[in-house]
């Protein structure tokens, strides 16, 4: 039991020095790699702090180095605009111009009334209101509104 | 910056650990089985007693646990310096990095 509890303060210490070499983006709005890298990073602590078999090392320097792959890869996509598109793609335009355009939204599986909830979401009521619904990297969609119109508050 | 420099130094010290790591525990696991191939079995048992600490490290307990019981359940058994052999064996191909052990 000793083992166990002294395993997963070990982990939690590097798990947060390895958050903070990769900085905000980790815990912020997440992108492909990054995604990935923190599910590695979740199920490889978990395995060595869970089974007391499994030596420390086996759970430490795959942390270590995924972690600092992930840092690589930043700096890389940051670097390099093709390498950027090759790994997290590029945004997708869902609708513009009054139309939704069919071949994006296949592009992306995401229906009409998905985007007709999100710009709900955002505050407008109906899809003349909107410009255009963007699908961001992170996966987020962006509803632009037209100029001529504001979302709708709450409580106005 | 700061981060790309620290974490470049990681991953490389990373591989060249595990590299180097994998190359020692298998050496040492070649040199045991050796010395049972040559019939010298109290000398692999001293060897692996002397490395078992290190080699503990970077392997199983379940592994080590069976290289431990192979001589100590008989040591006049004649069979047990082949389980011993065949436990030091799996220790090495299991470090080893091959194509096998990959996927």
């Amino acid at each position: 039991m000793a083992v166990i509890v002294l395993r997963a303060f070990i982990f939690y210490i590097l798990l947060t020095l390895m958050m903070k070499l990769m900085g905000k983006r980790q815990i912020g709005e997440m992108q492909l790699s990054e995604l990935v890298t923190t599910v590695l990073l979740s199920e490889l602590a978990v395995l060595p702090i869970t089974d007391s078999d499994i030596p420390l090392l086996h759970g430490l320097l795959p942390l270590l180095m995924i972690s600092s792959i992930e840092v690589i890869v930043s700096y890389i996509c940051r670097k390099s605009e093709r390498f950027r598109v090759i790994l997290n793609g590029n945004p997708i335009t869902l609708y513009e111009n009054g139309k939704f355009i069919e071949p994006n939204l296949t592009k992306a599986r995401v229906s009409a009334d998905d985007i007709e909830a999100q710009c709900r979401i955002n505050g407008f009521a109906k899809m003349n209101e909107v410009d255009c619904v963007i699908l961001e990297r992170t996966g987020k969609m962006s509803v632009l509104p037209k100029k001529s119109q504001k979302p709708n508050q709450s409580g106005e | 910056m700061d981060n790309l420099i620290v974490a470049a130094v990681i991953l490389l010290f990373v591989i060249i650990f595990t590299a180097v790591n994998a190359f020692i525990i298998c050496g040492i696991c070649d040199e045991i089985i050796a010395l049972i191939d040559n019939g010298e079995l109290n000398s692999a048992l001293a060897l692996w007693e002397d490395k078992r600490l290190y080699i503990s490290l970077f392997v199983r307990d379940a592994e080590i646990d069976a290289a431990d019981c192979a001589h100590f359940t008989a040591p006049n058994d004649e069979t047990a310096a082949s389980r011993f052999r065949e436990s030091i064996c799996e220790i090495r191909d299991t470090e080893r990095l091959c194509f096998s052990n990959v996927f």
